[in-house]
């Protein structure tokens, strides 16, 4: 009797263990990362007698947590890609909006700037159409600005984000290490501490969604790595990331792991998780799209500067720079940043050359082994480099010039080169005077009046001489007009008294002399104190012999539009990205129009990815759910069945109850 | 497969939170009428898009163009129809100022016309636009193109620039003309001096009285390519001479090599030779290599007259034509010299009244075919717009047929999934545990 009290109280107790059990997982059905569990149960060791083994009852073993470590460790995963996705699709779909806004975007502004060119063109005397110009060249400036501030802002948000993710890297990882070291105590009593587990891999879970992780159990540990293997935790000790000003660009935030006494910059290693997205983000597109729209920004001012500096003004200046010069002392200092850890003293500035060649990528000099070189980051080419022994030094590649300067170059020191990066936000008009803008041709041809025969002289087109050019020079070189008189001859000839510095060649369709009835096209060189100028002009049909043609300087000449003209052929000429002239490179907006491509494409193949990666998280969590999840339903079922179970160990006890009185009740 | 209770509301929700966004998407779409929202919902479309909002932005500055440049040339136009109109005025004043019967008071009356309209064509000439800028003065717009010197001449000061204007991607179009070219390139009828440098003597034994006109160069290409003339360029010295080897007879030759007198045709040197009646009232006409004269009176042998080249007046332009015309009906004499140098003028001004009106009417010519150029080119760029709007619409507007009936099902899809939801989560068997 009492071994049937006793096994109905063993039943009880294990049924009271199982019911509380089910009570746990049901009150827990909402617990992040809380893992069911059952009480496992088993005979208690049997006791012999003569007829044998007779039960002793039950006993609770374990209380067992459904997990499997594969599940957890592909949610881990797929959680760290999402993350990183879903972060990296956010801050790309704002700069894809921004950049095609009709509002915002650059495209607009061309086209305004562009058009007002064409209207000025059309009554170059016309101040309000020169004023409207100045305008839009404000129009297009304020665009340009306004889009790098976005992305500078945008810029600062990673930075702040940056911050932000890595104290949550720092409290979680802390975390982890204090869950290690409580759950190495709690085994120590030799039984799971179940919840102890579920709270760690919980955080764990939650560290992978910001940061990509390797984790490795080791004894009762999970030990955490990052990036290229870098220990985050391990065991119950912990390193610290940090987030700090960059070495190379102080805008641009780099993050510092430290363990022990030493530190590394670990920005480039990291990947995965919502930190990995942030930092993909940021190099492979906004340092890209700051480079393409200060690129853009840089050639528009440069080319449409030079063509104004190939025109004379209402004033019959030369043509004054609208935006500023892009190689203003300022802004090409500028462009080379200087680490604080380098320990001589190199130091420069870059000058644009030619716009048509600069590429969008920024460039690092770094000095090793006595010798300097330096690294395009695009494609990570060498694209200059030498001996030391030859710095200072000019240095030039890719339509730019990088002037060094120092005296002490040291091993190991760097300098960040960035061309184009603040293209956009250095760009301002710096023109306000609308009669200063030349749109009219520096010369002019006349025919003389008595001319006998049907002779016309097209007016002389400057297609190449210095910037700016130089009208008091230009005009004491033609004084009072190049007279060139038609003489018969095989071929006939233009002669005339050239001044000296003057060359006339003919450039077709003879190179001899002229084809009457033809079209000849001739070139004016005129070499003087201020450069080479080259006009081109044409002489049409037949004239007689002595008829003659005057070229001057065209003085007065308000009216002229020919540099106008020439000014809006810029819209469509191809003058960014030359690399064979004639055959490759694009015009201003296509520049613009590949920029809004690439981060649509960039865009949309992250959409893709990120619904791709939220299916695969959804599964793995699915998977995780569908092992270790609860389910009210058969909690439920199981609190009807422990109860009846504990309901009929306590009619065990009765019965052992009865079979006692039966006993005592014989003796009374 | 086992489902935790989690699981169970995870799904459905993210089921209708899927959905819900696919709603929301197309409504969006809806109400922009737009299928393109960002450029990541077509990349290459959008790019495409950015290309033809820069045609289309082009396309409509050559409109604008278009219009700016056809005004121009309108304005243009008008002017040069009221020159013409002048010039037809000034034609019949001249026909009238040649008609002998007129004395001295009517070429008066007919000068003080003329000044009129002197003064009408120099301010049609010097027209400016609504902004005050000189249609006919090149590119010089800020200056008077034609100014009166004070010796009753008038000059071009402006220049031969012409502007132009793009109006389709590689097409430009002029939109003014110089005065040079409308009113001051014209070839001068009288661009030879004649003068009588020798008079033989009549049998009284006094100076004969012929006269020789003005000379007029009918053919251009007779006169440029035979008249004497030197080389590289033509002289005032180069010309011909006439000479009368009888009271009737005269012989023409080269001023540079005169042939020896008395000459025995033939003779190499004489270049031509001729007769003249003998009657002194009739006009006897001589022509030689594309120059016309007429001689008048009675020349007597030894006469000579010289026609020499005038290479500083090939051209007149038509306010100096007009001005010369003015000038000799205002000093006309009632005489039959007069009336003779009246006639060698009104000859010289209508031979360049119409050449001017010729030019002028070649300019308005020009002007025509550039009209026609630019409403070709209007049509042409009105198609090609609608061409590119076809094209963009195609590429970013909505198909409004398909999305409502896309987000009809989509919301029938939303809906089922809510009702199928509550449904669902009712299932609970602790809802049967009573």
């Amino acid at each position: 009797m009492a071994d049937l009290l006793s096994i109905g109280l063993s039943g009880l107790a294990a049924n009271k263990t199982a019911l509380t059990v089910t009570g746990h997982n049901v009150t827990n059905v909402n617990t992040p990362g809380y893992t069911r569990q059952e009480s496992i149960q088993a005979t208690r060791l049997p006791q012999f007698s003569g007829a044998g083994f007779i039960g002793s009852g039950t006993q609770v073993t374990d209380i067992r947590r459904l997990a499997s470590e594969f599940l957890t460790s592909q949610l881990r995963s797929s959680t760290s890609l999402n993350g990183d996705l879903s972060t990296y699709r956010a801050q790309i779909e704002q700069l894809d909006s921004l950049l095609a806004n009709s509002e915002t975007g650059v495209t607009p502004g061309l086209q305004k700037f562009f058009a007002a060119v064409q209207v000025a063109a059309e009554d170059p005397a016309n101040i309000p159409a020169r004023q409207l110009l100045l305008s839009e060249a404000e129009g297009l400036v304020k665009r340009f600005n306004t889009v790098y501030d976005q992305i500078a802002k945008q810029n600062e948000t990673l930075n702040g984000q940056l911050s932000t993710q890595v104290d949550q890297i720092n409290r979680l990882a802390s975390s982890i290490a204090q869950y290690n070291d409580a759950i190495a105590t709690a085994k120590a009593n030799g039984s799971e501490p179940n919840d102890l587990l579920d709270a760690r891999e919980e955080t764990v879970r939650q560290l992978s969604q910001l940061i990509g992780v390797q984790v490795i159990p080791q004894e009762d540990n999970l030990n955490i790595f990052i990036g290229s293997g870098q220990p985050l935790v391990v065991g119950n000790t912990t390193a610290t990331l940090s987030a700090v000003p960059g070495n190379n660009d102080p805008s641009r935030f780099d993050i510092l792991f430290t363990s022990g006494g030493s530190q590394q910059n670990v920005t480039n290693l990291l990947t995965g998780g919502e930190l990995g997205g942030v930092l993909k983000f940021r190099s492979g597109v906004l340092d890209n799209s700051f480079n393409a729209l200060g690129r853009l920004a840089m050639a528009i001012s440069d080319e449409v500067n030079d063509q104004l500096g190939q025109g004379l003004d209402l004033r019959g200046q030369a043509g004054v720079n609208l935006f500023r010069d892009i190689n203003d002392p300022q802004s090409a200092a500028l462009r080379v940043l200087v680490p604080p850890t380098n320990t001589g003293d190199i130091g420069g500035s870059i000058t644009i050359t030619d716009t048509t060649q600069v590429t969008t990528s920024d460039y690092e000099l770094s000095i090793a082994g006595g010798n300097y070189q330096i690294r395009r980051f695009s494609d990570n080419q060498i694209v200059a480099g030498a001996a030391v022994g030859t710095l200072p030094a000019n240095v030039s590649f890719d339509g730019i010039t990088v002037a060094l300067t120092g005296t002490t170059f040291n091993n190991g020191d760097r300098l960040t080169l960035q061309p184009t990066r603040r293209g956009a936000t250095d760009m301002t008009r710096v023109l306000d005077q609308p009669d200063q803008l030349a749109l009219g041709g520096p010369a002019k041809a006349q025919a003389t009046l008595n001319n006998r025969g049907t002779g016309k002289i097209g007016q002389p087109d400057l297609i190449s001489g210095p910037t700016p050019i130089d009208p008091a020079a230009l005009s004491a070189q033609f004084g009072a007009g190049i007279n060139l008189t038609f003489t018969s001859g095989a071929p006939p000839t233009l002669t005339g008294a050239l001044p000296p510095g003057v060359t006339l060649s003919y450039i077709s369709p003879l190179a001899t002399g002229l084809q009457p009835g033809q079209t000849n096209t001739l070139q004016l060189q005129m070499v003087n104190a201020s450069g080479t100028y080259n006009f081109q002009f044409t002489l049409s049909g037949v004239p007689q012999s002595g008829d003659s043609f005057t070229l001057g300087f065209n003085a007065n000449g308000v009216s002229n539009n020919s540099n106008g003209l020439k000014l809006v052929k810029l819209q469509s000429q191809a003058t960014i990205g030359v690399t064979v002239p004639g055959t490759t490179g694009v015009s201003f907006t296509d520049a613009y129009g590949d920029l809004v491509e690439r981060i649509g494409t960039l865009t949309s193949q992250v959409r893709i990815d990120n619904q791709a990666s939220e299916i695969i998280l959804k599964q793995a969590q699915d998977n995780r759910d569908s092992l270790s999840g609860v389910n009210l339903d058969e909690e439920a079922a199981k609190l009807i069945q422990f109860e009846q179970y504990y309901q009929a160990s306590a009619q065990i006890i009765q019965v052992a109850r009865s079979l006692f009185d039966t006993l005592i009740n014989t003796f009374n | 497969m086992r489902i935790s209770s989690q699981q169970a509301f995870n799904n459905a929700v993210s089921g209708i939170q899927r959905n819900y966004s696919n709603v929301t998407r197309t409504q969006e779409q809806i109400s922009t009428g737009k299928k393109i929202l960002t450029p990541a919902d077509d990349p290459v479309a959008a790019a495409r898009l950015l290309q033809l909002e820069q045609e289309k932005g082009q396309y409509d500055q050559y409109q604008a163009n278009l219009t700016a440049a056809k005004n121009s040339l309108t304005q243009e136009e008008a002017i040069l129809t009221s020159v013409g109109n002048v010039l037809q005025r000034i034609r019949e004043i001249a026909v009238q100022a040649g008609n002998g019967a007129q004395d001295r008071t009517d070429k008066a009356a007919l000068a003080k016309e003329l000044t009129e309209r002197e003064e009408e064509l120099l301010n049609l000439m010097n027209s400016r636009n609504a902004r005050g800028e000189y249609l006919f003065a090149g590119n010089l717009g800020k200056t008077e193109p034609f100014v009166r010197n004070p010796n009753n001449t008038y000059s071009y000061v402006g220049d031969e620039g012409q502007r132009e204007i793009q109006i389709a991607s590689d097409t430009f179009i002029a939109i003014n003309d110089n005065g040079k070219k409308v009113f001051e390139d014209v070839f001068n009828a009288n661009r030879v001096t004649t003068n009588k440098a020798a008079a033989g003597l009549d049998p009284a034994g006094n100076p004969s009285d012929s006269r020789i006109s003005l000379g007029i160069v009918e053919d251009k290409l007779a006169y440029d390519s035979t008249f004497p003339s030197s080389v590289p360029a033509p002289l005032p010295t180069d010309g011909i001479g006439i000479r009368f080897i009888s009271d009737t007879n005269y012989v023409v030759y080269d001023q540079a090599s005169p042939p020896v007198f008395p000459v025995v045709l033939p003779d190499p040197l004489v270049l031509a030779t001729g007769s003249v009646d003998s009657d002194p009232k009739t006009s006897d006409v001589i022509r030689f290599r594309g120059v016309r004269v007429q001689m008048d009176g009675t020349p007597r042998t030894d006469d000579i007259f010289n026609i020499n080249r005038d290479p500083a007046d090939e051209k007149k332009g038509v306010l100096n034509v007009v001005a010369e015309l003015r000038l000799a009906l205002e000093s006309a004499q009632d005489n039959p010299a007069g009336n003779l140098v009246m006639r060698d003028q009104v000859a010289v001004a209508l031979f360049n009244l119409d050449a001017t009106y010729g030019q002028v009417l070649q300019s308005q010519g020009e002007i025509g075919g550039r009209l026609n150029v630019i409403e070709s080119t209007e049509n042409f760029t009105q198609d090609v717009t609608l061409i590119n709007q076809g094209v963009q619409s195609d590429l970013r507007d909505l198909d409004y047929a398909e999305a409502l009936s896309r987000l009809s099902f989509q919301s029938i899809i939303l809906e089922a999934a809510q009702q199928s939801f509550v449904k669902i989560s009712s299932l609970n068997l602790f809802n049967q545990l009573r």
